[in-house]
């Protein structure tokens, strides 16, 4: 059943995208952004733009919504990101831990900053929700040595 | 192992050495390695390690008229110290694929290993993504492949295959409907989405995202954000979500969100509520108060809150102080987080400071403070090379005294240097 209505809604979906297919002629983004932009204090996108990409600014509330304009746009965040940037916080594998690898950039938000194993217990247990983005599937090879 | 250390050789030696003479003149490479040399303890054993980390990512483009370009990024991992066997040798390819773009319609063909994001999910696969502008504000994109993830004792998913279509209306609104299947494996995915972006004038910034779990037939998740301001320098940031235990953990693959007992359950329902203003003083000052309210079905509920105040001036330096109180219902779940940092440039040289105190209000382990101090030293010996020095402290339960260096060498490399353009990449 459950199968069924998302096969129709599928083949919907299709049928549209074939619907209105022909090209819409749009120009496509450069490459990379045009003036250069270095630093988080600099990352304020309001300040040179006023249409919609002044909602993307890197202040208050941005590590909470960078992964909804991501799932937008990911080409956006391409004009100033490698994807190395992402993998560093999004890493499929441990590695070094997010916060070590730039212990010079305080200003910056990292996932889990000081020790982590004792602090861990309790931000998992208010809210585990996070932690499943990053580990739940991936990057938990370390957490096993713990939870078998 | 064979094919790690073949992925560990190639990241440390024959990429850097083949690549550079090779491509440099036909074509542009642009990219960053970043070399870590870490002193400290293991997490599990307290025995010592001197793990040796190499990070390499670069680009390739202008291939094909600027259309085609090849990314890459990966790290490898060696342990100096020979008494810690095991895990010696380790290393991870994070992504490796080729690009296509078009000048028209924002057409886009990846193909190898990527991330995609597409409806909001960090998606790691081995396959290809593709996307296009439509006509009347639509595009639609579409992923398939292979998953890239780690399995505990089940099957590994065999196939991943996703995509989003969107509705645009230029500056006021964006609406998509995404989805994800993951087949295959003994912990299967079917997840639905619809993301809303709405811009209903200048200063006010909707963005919410709902999920659905088709293989336990309800929620996973509803998660909305309202920015607000600057109103006379004052900004909101508004955020709420509900998160269904049941349909959002299930296709966890570590024990911990598996649902045992005592640990996560499965009727447990969390209800987010969060706040943060902020108020700039000047172009670099600021204050910041936040709050968040969680509150569930079956567990009592807790409350984070806090402030900031924070400088920085872009290229120079900055400072911040943060305090911070978590209440949750028990005293177990009860702690108070203070930090202090500041950060400043001296010609080439800076220096950086960052101190962090826990003060848990029940002792964990016989600590009641857990603290950790760090010190970073760096010199840009010229734009493109920059060496930094970390000394850390860290007092908690896990560690009880432990120091921990880690050397950082960062090296980047554009071969299109002097002739402009390019290389403009905050990363
Ligand atoms: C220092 C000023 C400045 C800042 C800050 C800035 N931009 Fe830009 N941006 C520009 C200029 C100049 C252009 C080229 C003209 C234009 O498209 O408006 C541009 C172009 C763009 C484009 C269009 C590229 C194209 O090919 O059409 C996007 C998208 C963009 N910026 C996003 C952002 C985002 C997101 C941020 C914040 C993280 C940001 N910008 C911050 C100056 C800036
Ligand atoms: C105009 C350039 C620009 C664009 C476009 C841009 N960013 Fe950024 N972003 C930056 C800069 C600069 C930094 C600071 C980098 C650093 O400190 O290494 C940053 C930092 C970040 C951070 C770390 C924030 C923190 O507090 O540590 C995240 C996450 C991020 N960006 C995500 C994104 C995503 C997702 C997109 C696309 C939706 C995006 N960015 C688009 C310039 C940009
Ligand atoms: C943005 C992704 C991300 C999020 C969100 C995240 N983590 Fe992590 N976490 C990482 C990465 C990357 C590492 C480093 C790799 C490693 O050592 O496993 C790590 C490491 C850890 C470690 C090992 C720390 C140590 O000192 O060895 C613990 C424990 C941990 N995370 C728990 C959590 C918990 C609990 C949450 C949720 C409150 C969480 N993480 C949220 C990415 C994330
Ligand atoms: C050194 C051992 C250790 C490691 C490694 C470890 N944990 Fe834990 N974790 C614990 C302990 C102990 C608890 C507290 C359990 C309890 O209260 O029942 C805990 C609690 C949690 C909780 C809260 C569960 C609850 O409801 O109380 C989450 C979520 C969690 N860990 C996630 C992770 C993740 C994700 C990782 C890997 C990134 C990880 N842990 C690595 C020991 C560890
Ligand atoms: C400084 C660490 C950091 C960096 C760098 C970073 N992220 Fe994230 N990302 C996070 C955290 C933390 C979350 C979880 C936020 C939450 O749920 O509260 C997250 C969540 C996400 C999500 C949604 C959740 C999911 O399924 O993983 C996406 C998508 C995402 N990030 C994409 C990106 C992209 C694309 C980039 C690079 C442009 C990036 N991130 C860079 C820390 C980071």
């Amino acid at each position: 059943m459950k199968r069924m209505k998302i096969m129709t809604l599928t083949i919907l979906c299709l049928m549209f995208i074939i619907g209105v297919y022909a090209c819409a002629d749009t120009n496509s983004l450069t490459k990379v952004h045009p003036t250069e932009i270095k630093e988080l204090s600099e990352a304020v996108c309001s300040a040179c733009h006023e249409d919609d990409r002044a909602s993307m600014d890197h202040k208050e509330g941005w590590i909470n919504k960078h992964g909804f304009y991501a799932g937008q746009r990911k080409q956006v965040c391409s004009l100033c990101h490698e994807d190395s940037f992402c993998s560093e916080c999004h890493a499929n594998k441990p590695g070094l831990i997010p916060s070590d690898m730039h212990k010079d950039k305080p200003d910056n938000f990292y996932p889990h900053r000081g020790d982590y194993l004792t602090q861990h217990m309790i931000d998992g247990r208010v809210n585990p929700a996070p932690c499943m983005k990053c580990h739940g599937r991936q990057n938990n090879s370390i957490c096993r040595t713990c939870h078998k | 192992m064979k094919s790690r250390v073949l992925i560990v050789l190639i990241a440390f030696v024959i990429m850097p050495v083949v690549l550079f003479p090779v491509l440099s003149h036909a074509i542009n490479l642009t990219g960053e390695s970043n070399t870590y040399l870490q002193f400290r303890q293991a997490t599990t054993d307290q025995s010592r390690l001197i793990p040796l980390y190499e990070y390499l990512n670069f680009r390739l483009d202008d291939i094909a008229d600027n259309k085609i370009s090849f990314h890459y990024g990966g790290w490898g991992k060696v342990d100096l110290d020979d008494r810690s066997y095991g895990r010696n040798v380790d290393a991870d390819l994070q992504y490796a694929y080729m690009s296509f773009k078009s000048d028209k319609n924002n057409i886009i063909l990846n193909f190898g290993r990527l991330i995609v994001t597409d409806g909001g999910d960090a998606e790691k696969i081995d396959g290809v993504y593709a996307r296009t502008d439509l006509k009347y504000g639509f595009s639609v994109s579409a992923y398939a492949g292979h998953p890239v993830e780690e399995i505990l004792n089940g099957v590994g998913s065999d196939s991943i295959l996703g995509g989003r279509l969107s509705y645009q209306i230029p500056s006021l609104l964006t609406l998509g409907v995404s989805g994800l299947k993951e087949t295959g494996g003994s912990d299967p995915r079917e997840e639905v989405g619809a993301d809303l972006w709405l811009r209903p004038i200048k200063s006010i910034d909707i963005t919410g995202r709902s999920t659905y779990n088709a293989v336990t037939d309800g929620w996973m998740e509803h998660a909305y954000h309202i920015s607000m301001g600057p109103y006379s320098n004052f900004r909101f940031s508004t955020e709420a979500s509900w998160i269904n235990y049941r349909d959002y953990f299930t296709a966890a693959t570590v024990a911990v969100f598996n649902f045992m007992p005592g640990v996560l359950n499965p009727a447990e329902k969390l209800r987010l509520l969060g706040e943060e203003v902020s108020y700039s003083i000047n172009d670099n000052i600021s204050v910041s108060a936040d709050y968040k309210n969680y509150g569930y079905n079956i567990q009592g509920s807790a409350n984070y809150f806090g402030g900031k105040v924070s400088y920085a001036v872009p290229g120079s330096g900055g400072a911040g102080f943060t305090a911070h109180r978590m209440d949750g219902q028990t005293d177990s779940l009860r702690y108070s987080e203070f930090r202090v940092y500041g950060f400043k440039k001296f010609g080439k040289t800076d220096l950086t400071l960052d101190l962090l105190d826990i003060d848990y209000d029940r002792r964990l382990n016989g600590v009641k403070n857990a603290y950790s101090a760090s010190l970073i030293g760096g010199f840009n010996i010229t734009d493109k090379l920059r060496v930094a020095a970390d000394v850390d402290y860290y007092h908690n339960p896990v560690y009880n005294h432990d120091f921990r260096t880690l050397l950082h060498l960062i090296c980047k490399f554009d071969t299109s240097a002097g002739g402009g353009g390019g290389g403009t990449e905050a990363k």
